[in-house]
């Protein structure tokens, strides 16, 4: 289904039409291994960032944002939508290079990160593997300990 | 150095040698003391110290590895401080053997015969034992760390770079500063902590929840109850934990700070009695009279400190015996203060916390949401102890209270809010002066008063003359509003305090002027007009909120200004799935309702199906794109759980089949329920409907309550059981319950009116006044009631039911899938 992307280049991605975001909000979009929120700023270019956030793997495509950064829903940790740096914290997430060409966004993918991208999306697994209850994932309960046994 | 050593071996001895085993700050402190007083050059001093460095400020490291100090800048003394105080240094050299017999202490490779040794060895991290911790050669792996020296630290901060997770194991003071070290370098941090909260040595379980969630705040994750059994990963890799509970956790950095042992090896084998610490006496002696121990290594009267103050105080004492200055001179045991050096994070901890007998006098105050927690132990009008955390100015207050032991006032509860009763006429009087600010240095207020009429002028030069703010600098802010006190310039203030949100300069009274007079009606517009057209992300959702209030039907509404939960009509939960709590009026609910729920929750395999605390049934674990399915087969009104709303109110069966029932609670909370449904609020409203003061509903914490008594009703308003529990007051006592409604509708309409964003009613009934509200609102004593009702019920017409828009979303990927996205195609 998917065309793998041709080593060796950048590759550029096409998310769609640009009215598919609303102004003021982003969107989420899956490629390849990363999920990229694409920002619609009221004022401003489009922006694009990893779209989970490294605090406890919020989305941020779901964030109340202005020109300059997105606030992640869970916890309201900022990140400055041009370079995905943290704001007042010390995490960040990684940018990319967006462009409009004729109504559609294009995301430009570089593909050595891209790779790598791919590992650290699975890293990034591992990492919310150790969050408790994802949905419908096996939940992990605290259970009562057994009465009358030594511990 | 070499030409040192030399010296120290060459140089005839006269006069009698004094040797110092261990270069850190209790031997720095020691030499520092002798000096200043006197005394030191009675002496032939030799420092022996097993790092590297010249002695160094250990408690700033934490702000080495937070990025803003370099290893020179925290030198105690330059080095040639030793060199001119005719102190011989051999560093980089461990004393292998005491023997007490020759009076000679052995390094590698030299003997050093002594009259006087002073033991200043301080401690070392304590290693609980977890699997593949160290190499079989008994170091640490790489990949795992200790933060005890400056060379620990430099390791750390050169791994840290190429790490992204680090996981600190021990959540104690040490671990904490580590821990929020490691976020500054841009790594996710968890901490493992064994025990039930964190700092147990120091805090009780309160204070241990409230200062999680502020560290949690942060950004670290906190795993309390865990113990860690072993460290994963293959050779120079380290790639996580495994607990006790199975759980593991990956990470490339890890740090062990979980406790120190006092360094003791060399005591032992010379044959000091040795308990956790080497055992000294009120002279800091051993029994041995030659032998004197100070600072983590020493134990006195049963305690081991492994604190700084007392070092210093031990180092002082020591001083004072050695010189011959005080010969009567005694270490009475140290007054112990903890102060946890995290950026935003204010914790003093003094003395004993915990009651002892029936006499001790504990305050307490929390505010557990906004992270502070107050706790002091009052003994024979004295504090005994306390933990501030969450109030800088006040930890510094109660501390020179402790440190002073001055008699406290009788208002028990001005020490731990507002200003102390007589703390202006103190000033003054030379008692003040005695005031210490800089417990590391010792700081008195007196010595800054001097300082600055000497002519220091700004903050830094006060840290150049007296010291002060130059140890943990914990203490900054107290000095620097001394500061501002004696230069008599008036103390800034944050302006932005006042604003009803940070991003438009305007307390509320005057945005609300400025958006009616310029007809503002969209939160675009605000920013356009009264921002400078620069918008604030976190302002947004508070101006939409007031916009609506104003405007009504009139406003314009920008969806990008709600917080997601207001753009779908869910609860956003930490996995990104949504919450659905259908409407249950008074939480009186049909068989048929219950059937509906139960097919919903099995069609779409909900995860969680539960019964919340507000009479309602929570369906958890729903993707953001099947809530409009989810809705259409509910059936069922949104029950408004996820926004600042009224959003239920919880009854009791009444009349209808209580036998103790007077009033028909049922009824009356399902029409209020029904006459409030969807109505936005300043912060979410609860409410709750009992039949007979037993109050089974618990209506008095709840924003608004009404209790049936013989004769009509009561109607209590501010109540709440949350992170803070306060009882409501009572606004009126009424015969029909229609009143009831139309006094809540006054209420709700005039606490919408005057609130501040996300101010819950418990803290605007406090603000306001209930006797203000009742005269307003009961009596109508400016005939605003009408008014009131007439703004609610415009209100209360403008409501749709938000999950109608299930069925004709407003905009393109409103319920668009977060979580399971398919892939993108189209790579050009
Ligand atoms: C990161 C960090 C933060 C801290 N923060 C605080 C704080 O905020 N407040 C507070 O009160 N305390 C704090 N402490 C504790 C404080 O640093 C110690 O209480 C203090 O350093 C004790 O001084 P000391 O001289 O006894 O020991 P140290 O400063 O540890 O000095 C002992 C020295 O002796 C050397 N030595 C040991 N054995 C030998 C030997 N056989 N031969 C030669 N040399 C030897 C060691 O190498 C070391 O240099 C903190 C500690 C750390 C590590
Ligand atoms: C993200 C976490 C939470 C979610 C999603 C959540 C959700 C809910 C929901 C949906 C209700 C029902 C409210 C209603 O019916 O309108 C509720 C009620 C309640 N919640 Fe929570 N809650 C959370 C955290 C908490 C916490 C941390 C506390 C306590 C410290 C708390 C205390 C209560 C109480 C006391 C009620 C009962 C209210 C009443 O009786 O009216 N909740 N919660
Ligand atoms: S509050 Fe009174 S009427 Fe209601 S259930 Fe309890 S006892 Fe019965
Ligand atoms: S998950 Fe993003 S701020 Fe917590």
């Amino acid at each position: 289904m998917t065309r793998s992307i041709p080593p060796g280049r950048d590759a550029w991605v096409d998310l769609g039409l640009i009215g598919a975001i609303p102004p003021g909000q982003g969107r989420c979009f899956r490629v390849a291994h990363s999920m990229i929120a694409v920002f619609h700023p009221r004022s401003g270019t489009l922006r694009a960032l990893d779209a989970v956030c490294p605090h406890q793997a919020g989305r941020l495509c779901e964030g109340v944002l202005d020109q300059e950064k997105v606030l992640c829903p869970l916890h309201g940790f900022a990140f400055l939508l041009q370079t995905g740096e943290g704001s007042g914290h010390a995490h960040s997430v990684r940018s990319y290079e967006i462009r409009i060409t004729s109504g559609r966004i294009l995301v430009r993918i570089p593909v050595s990160p891209l790779e790598e991208g791919s590992l650290a999306a699975e890293k990034g697994e591992q990492h919310i593997q150790s969050l408790p209850a994802t949905r419908k994932g096996p939940r992990r309960k605290w259970q009562p300990a057994a009465r009358g046994k030594k511990r | 150095m070499r030409n040192e050593i030399a010296q120290s071996l060459v140089c005839p001895q006269e006069r009698p040698r004094l040797i110092v085993v261990g270069a850190g700050m209790a031997a720095a402190r020691l030499l520092e003391e002798m000096k200043a007083g006197g005394g030191l050059e009675q002496w032939n001093v030799t420092l022996i110290g097993e790092e590297r460095s010249w002695p160094y400020n250990r408690i700033l490291l934490s702000s080495i590895v937070q990025k803003s100090y370099k290893p020179k800048e925290i030198l105690l003394q330059a080095p040639e401080w030793y060199r001119e105080s005719g102190v011989r240094s051999l560093l980089g050299r461990r004393v292998e053997r005491i023997d007490r017999a020759m009076g000679f202490v052995h390094t590698s490779d030299r003997s050093l015969p002594y009259d006087k040794l002073i033991l200043a060895t301080g401690s070392q991290p304590l290693l609980p034992p977890i699997s593949d911790l160290q190499t079989a050669g008994g170091s640490l792996r790489p990949g795992v760390f200790v933060f005890r020296t400056v060379e620990d630290c430099r390791r750390i901060m050169d791994a840290a770079g190429n790490c992204r997770r680090a996981i600190v194991i021990g959540g104690g003071l040490l671990g904490l500063e580590a821990a929020y070290g490691l976020l500054a370098h841009g790594l996710s941090v968890h901490l493992v902590h064994l025990q039930g909260h964190l700092m147990e040595q120091q805090l009780d379980p309160t204070a241990g929840a409230v200062l999680q969630q502020a560290v949690e705040r942060k950004g670290i994750v906190v795993h309390l109850r865990s113990e860690t059994m072993a460290i994963l990963g293959e050779g120079e890799r380290v790639e996580g934990i495994r607990l006790k509970d199975g759980r593991t956790l990956s990470a490339d950095l890890v740090i062990v700070a979980a406790g120190i042992r006092p360094n003791v090896s060399l005591a032992k084998s010379c044959g000091l009695p040795v308990g956790r610490g080497v055992m000294v006496d009120d002279r800091l002696s051993t029994p041995d009279p030659h032998i004197h121990a100070i600072g983590d290594c020493s134990e006195h009267r049963n305690q081991v400190y492994g604190l700084v103050g007392p070092a210093w105080e031990q180092a002082k004492t020591l001083a004072d015996l050695l010189t011959g200055r005080n010969p009567e001179g005694r270490y009475p045991g140290s007054k112990i203060a903890t102060r946890l050096k995290i950026a935003g994070i204010d914790l003093t901890v003094l003395g004993e916390t915990e009651p002892k007998s029936l006499e001790d006098e504990l305050v307490l105050y929390s505010e557990p949401n906004h992270g502070v927690y107050k706790k002091l132990l009052v003994r024979e009008n004295r504090v005994a102890g306390a933990i501030i955390l969450g109030d800088g100015s006040k930890g510094a207050e109660l501390l020179s209270l402790f440190d002073l032991q001055t008699p406290l006032p009788p208002a028990r509860a001005n020490l731990l809010l507002g200003p102390l009763p007589g703390s202006g006429a103190l000033q003054a009087t030379a008692e003040a002066d005695e005031q210490i600010l800089c417990f590391c240095n010792g700081v008195k207020r007196g010595a800054i008063r001097q300082a600055v009429e000497g002519g220091c002028r700004s903050l830094w030069a006060l840290g150049q003359t007296t010291r002060a703010t130059t140890g943990c600098g914990s203490c900054k802010s107290s000095v620097a509003k001394l500061l501002e006190e004696l230069l008599g310039a008036a103390p800034e203030e944050d302006p932005k305090a006042h604003y009803y949100v940070p991003g438009v300069p305007l307390p509320k009274a005057d945005l609300v002027a400025e958006i009616r007079r310029r007809g503002l009606r969209s939160v675009s517009a605000v920013f356009r007009e009264l921002a400078g057209g620069r918008e604030d992300a976190a302002s947004k959702p508070g101006l939409a909120s007031l916009l609506k209030s104003l405007w009504k039907e009139q406003y314009e509404d920008e969806r990008d200004a709600r917080h997601t939960n207001d753009r779908v009509h869910a609860n956003i939960q930490k996995d990104s799935s949504y919450s659905v709590v259908p409407r249950i009026y008074g939480g009186v609910v049909t068989p048929s309702e219950l059937r509906r729920i139960a097919d919903v929750a099995e069609k779409y395999k909900v995860p969680m199906v539960k019964i919340t605390g507000g009479q309602r049934i929570d369906l958890l674990g729903i993707g953001k794109e099947e809530l409009p399915a989810v809705w259409r087969d509910l059936g069922m009104p949104c029950g408004h759980a996820y926004t600042k709303a009224f959003r239920t109110c919880k009854t009791c069966v009444g009349t209808e089949f209580c036998r103790f029932g007077l009033g028909d609670s049922t009824s009356l909370g399902v029409a209020l329920e029904k006459r409030f449904q969807g109505l936005e609020t300043p912060a979410k409203v609860k409410m709750a409907v009992s039949g007979c003061p037993r109050n089974c509903a618990e209506a008095t914490t709840k924003d608004l309550g009404a209790i049936a008594i013989e004769s009509g009703w009561q109607l209590y308003v501010g109540g709440a059981a949350g992170s803070r529990v306060r009882a409501g007051d009572l606004l009126a006592t009424v015969s029909d319950p229609e009143e009831v409604l139309r006094i809540s509708e006054r209420f709700l309409a005039y606490y919408g009116e005057n609130a501040r964003y996300a101010e819950r009613s418990y803290h605007f009934v406090e603000r306001i006044g209930i006797e203000r509200l009742r005269s307003l609102l009961v009596e109508d004593a400016e005939g605003r009631g009408e008014e009131l009702e007439r703004q609610i019920s415009q209100a209360i017409s403008a409501y749709r039911d938000p999950w109608q828009e299930g069925e004709h979303p407003v905009e393109p990927g409103q319920f668009q899938a977060v979580k399971d996205l398919p892939m993108v195609e189209g790579v050009k």
